[in-house]
Formats: C-alpha cells, sequence, structure tokens
C-alpha cells in the first residue's frame, strides 16, 4: 500500500504551506522558507524584469546550494561545482536579454562545456562521469528548467501579447499550488497519494489525478478571465502545468529517498525545503513555455 | 564601530544567505562570559560563523585565540585580527620556553569573555576531525569554573578548505553540545571532551568528504 512521505512538511507551495502553518508552530520548519514563497509572487508582480530576474535567480541559487550539499562529491570536484553555480547568471542574463532562443540553448550547450572540461580535468572514469551527470542534472533542472518562470514572465515570443507576462505568470504560479493545496488536503484527510514506487500506476494515484483535474477546471474557467488564452488551451494548459507539478514533486522526493533524506524527521532541521518549494516548477515552467510557443507563436 | 559593521555587512550576509546555516543546540550558547567555544576547525570561515551565532549585544566580548604565526604574518592581517576579530594570538611553537602562551586567553576569561578555541591547534583535513590538543584543557585547569560548549562545524571545509582560494558555498551545520565541566584530570576532560565531539558529529550523520 502507498506510503505518505512528508506529510505534513514536503509541501513548499504557498496555499499548502499557509494551510500547514500551524502545523508548523513547533517550529520545525524554517520560518525564511515562507519569505522565499512570498518573494517568488513578489517577483512576478514586479514592474522591473530586471529585479524579477535577480529574485528567480536567487531562489534557483538557494535550490542548486541545497541541491550540492545533499549529493555525495568528491574534494577535488569543486571547481566544477563553481562552474555550476556560474551558470545561474550566465543563464538569467540570456532570460534578461529577450531573445528567447539564447535562452533555451544555452544552458545545454554550457553542460556540455562542463562535461568536456570535467573530464578532462578529472579523468574520464565512472566517478568523474558519475559527478558530471550530478552536476548536470542539477543546473538543468534548478537553472535552466526554472529559468522558463523568468521567460513566461516576460512572454517574449509575440509583440502583439507584450506586457502580458504578469498575468501569466501569476496564473501560472496559481496552477501550481492549487494542485499541491488539493493534493495536501487528500493527504490531510487521509488519502494516501504517492504509491511505494511513485511512477506505478495504482490507486493510490488517484488522489494525484483528482488534484490535476481540479487545476484543469480551475484554468477553464479562470484563464480566459485572467489572461489572453481561451478556455480550452488554458484548461489543456492547466492539465499539462499540475501533470508536471505532481510529477516534479515526485521527483524530487525519489531524489530524497534515493539518498535517504526522504523524511525530514530524521535530518536536521534546515535541509530539504528550498527543493520541495522548487521542483513543482521545474517541469511544469518549460512544459507551459513551448505548450504556449505551439499554440500562439 | 568597524567590526559591527564588518559582521553586519559581510559575515552575516555570507553565513546566512551565501551558504546558509543550520544550528541545533542553540540553547546552550553561553550569553555571557566566562565561557570558552571548543569546536572543530576546517576553515578559516570557521571563526567568522562561530562568532555570527551570537547576538550583537554579546559579540564585543567574543574573542578567537588565534595561531600568532598566521594572523600576525602581515601588517594587514595583524589589523584585522586586532581591531576587527579582537583576537588573542597564541605562539603554537613557543620561542622563550619561560613565556606563558595561555596567559593572555587567561586573563581575557577572567575579565568575563567568551574565547572561541579550536583544540586540534590548526585547520586539518576538510571535514575530519583531527587529534584534539591537550591546550584546551590546560587552559580549563587554570580557570576551573568555566564552562567549555562543545561546538561541531560541517560544511565550512567544503566551502572554503586549507590550501585554496576557491569559494564554493555549501549548506553548513553548527551543532553546539551541552556544556562541560573541569573535574581535576587533563587527560579524563580531554576524553569527555572528544567523546562529545564524536557524538555531535554522528548526529549530523554526514556522508564522507573524500
Amino acid at each position: 500500500m502507498g506510503v505518505t512521505v512528508n506529510r505534513w512538511k514536503g509541501e513548499g507551495t504557498l496555499l499548502s504551506g499557509m494551510l500547514r502553518y500551524w502545523e508548523m508552530a513547533r517550529g520545525e520548519i524554517r520560518p525564511w522558507l515562507w519569505s522565499l514563497l512570498l518573494l517568488l509572487y513578489f517577483a512576478a508582480i514586479l514592474p522591473s524584469q530586471a529585479v524579477t530576474l535577480l529574485i528567480l535567480g536567487f531562489i534557483s541559487f538557494q535550490a542548486l546550494k541545497e541541491y550540492f550539499s545533499i549529493i555525495p562529491m568528491r574534494q577535488s570536484e569543486r571547481p566544477l561545482l563553481l562552474l555550476g553555480y556560474l551558470s545561474i547568471p550566465l543563464q538569467f542574463i540570456c532570460v534578461g536579454f529577450s531573445e528567447y532562443g539564447l535562452a533555451l540553448g544555452f544552458t545545454p550547450l554550457y553542460i556540455l562545456v562542463l562535461s568536456i572540461v570535467g573530464l578532462q580535468r578529472f579523468g574520464r572514469t565512472p566517478q568523474t562521469l558519475n559527478s558530471i551527470l550530478k552536476i548536470g542534472w542539477g543546473v538543468f533542472t534548478l537553472v535552466y528548467a526554472f529559468s522558463y518562470i523568468g521567460l513566461l514572465a516576460q512572454w517574449p515570443v509575440r509583440e502583439d501579447l507584450a506586457g502580458n507576462g504578469v498575468r501569466l505568470l501569476l496564473f501560472f504560479l496559481t496552477m501550481i499550488h492549487l494542485q499541491s493545496a488539493v493534493r495536501f488536503l487528500l493527504e490531510r484527510w487521509g488519502i494516501d497519494i504517492w504509491p511505494r514506487n511513485v511512477f506505478n500506476s495504482t490507486l493510490d494515484g488517484m488522489g494525484g489525478a483528482a488534484s490535476i483535474l481540479a487545476t484543469g477546471v480551475f484554468a477553464w474557467s479562470v484563464g480566459p478571465w485572467f489572461t489572453w488564452l481561451e478556455p480550452q488551451p488554458a484548461m489543456l494548459a492547466g492539465l499539462v502545468v499540475s501533470t508536471a507539478a505532481y510529477i516534479g514533486t515526485a521527483t524530487v522526493r525519489a531524489v530524497q529517498q534515493a539518498l535517504y533524506i526522504s523524511e525530514e524527521e530524521h535530518l536536521l532541521p534546515g535541509m530539504g525545503g528550498i527543493l520541495n518549494l522548487v521542483y513543482p516548477f521545474v517541469y511544469a515552467a518549460p512544459l507551459l513555455f513551448f505548450l504556449l510557443l505551439a499554440l500562439y507563436r | 564601530m568597524l567590526r559591527f559593521l564588518f559582521f553586519a555587512l559581510i559575515v552575516h550576509p555570507i553565513v546566512r544567505v551565501i551558504l546558509g546555516w543550520n544550528v541545533r543546540g542553540r540553547e546552550h550558547l553561553p550569553q555571557s562570559g566566562p565561557a570558552i567555544i571548543a569546536a572543530n576547525h576546517n576553515s578559516h570561515m570557521d571563526t567568522m560563523m562561530l562568532m555570527a551565532l551570537f547576538p550583537f549585544a554579546v559579540l564585543p566580548k567574543v574573542r578567537p585565540v588565534a595561531a600568532a604565526d598566521y594572523w600576525l604574518s602581515s601588517p594587514t592581517l595583524t589589523w584585522f585580527s586586532y581591531n576587527i576579530l579582537r583576537a588573542i594570538p597564541i605562539e603554537r611553537e613557543r620561542q622563550d620556553k619561560n613565556s606563558d602562551p595561555l596567559a593572555s586567553s587567561v586573563a581575557a576569561l577572567e575579565a568575563g569573555d567568551i574565547l572561541i578555541f579550536f583544540p586540534e591547534g590548526s585547520r586539518g583535513e576538510p571535514e575530519q576531525l583531527s587529534t584534539f590538543k591537550a591546550g584546551l584543557a590546560l587552559l580549563v585547569e587554570r580557570v576551573p569554573d568555566t564552562p567549555v560548549i562543545p561546538i561541531f562545524l560541517h560544511g565550512l571545509g567544503k566551502t572554503w578548505p586549507k590550501g585554496t582560494g576557491l569559494f564554493v558555498p555549501f549548506f553548513c551545520h553548527v551543532i553546539i553540545g551541552e556544556p562541560l565541566r573541569w573535574a581535576g584530570q587533563r587527560r579524563e576532560f580531554m576524553k569527555r571532551f572528544k567523546a562529545q565531539m564524536h557524538q555531535l558529529a554522528a548526529q549530523g550523520n554526514f556522508p564522507p568528504w573524500q
């Protein structure tokens, strides 16, 4: 039967966080994570694009740092980690140029170069390859994929839709949080969502399906009113975003389980929070971007 | 004032934002002196992080015991040691056999200061506990009522270890143990201190850093 991992503590999104706030009054959750969540919404409504990207880059940095801190690495590979951090300003500068082709292409190329440098510098061994894969995965998800939120905020694809990025981003954030909140409530009511193997299709996954459908209905009803999307594309966006958020959360839990840090109770307080906050976005943001690109270019 | 600005504008942003810390057992930290903070030593940042644990009101009483051969090796470092850190220099290799290397530390404790002491003597291998030298017991023996607060640090050895200029941010952990009291025997005291440090290290269950 299913297990509920981090039943009260794993979710990092705003609404679910508010719901569990009183449960967390014992002080086991870092209060500053709240400020990070609010910062994300704040970034969405800021008129200054540069400050928005700065805030997104800061959250990306915090997530990457947490990831680098929990993955096993070797001392000699510290320079590679530094190069991993260096990708953050570079990627967000590319996003800031409003030339989305540059933003889409930069980090994959950077990771390729990083791999070549790593293999040349630290030897062509399985351990080096392993480390490069781990660093590359972190940079790809927590920097590159996360930076798509910046692209959504700008929506640089069509000039006649310029200026609508703020609404689109708020819509996107709300969809993610709604999906998470529905899932959280189902968990709270005793419906276990996460199967033992999170990618197995079992009845335990019904809670996740319900949260995805609820987000789709929400997007269908609110999307056309709040953004330029028509009802059907809005619903499609809702379904895609919530599915991706669901998979993103499952991924971070799988990573944490693999590293034996799935239950925060067993951790020193202070670890595991930011990845839970960021991972629901890392698949959802690029998927929404490409969906809208296909529909509205 | 310079000291306050240095900690408020440089040390705290680095420790809290760039690195991020996770402090466990904060209730064991002394709020007034005399007291000795005894920690493992992996990085120059250790001193800053330990000092940043204290509120600004207590900071003037917090003084690190620093190796004179390093911290007084140039005019800039000397100025920084005395004016910003308010360090108490200690000779690791005694030039004069009749000198008392612990005299300044004892005087500071008698004046009610909180000393930061690294019983390993030097920054060792990153994220590995080295041998604890008897200097700590020699100091406590002379001020026997002073509590010794053992602190285990993890993460700074990855961030900025000995022998490299490369600063790579990692999340850091500070695990503070219960105060130890002098019981009359140097060997027994160091044994208890060592056991507690290993116990604090085990709480974190950190994977080896090879």
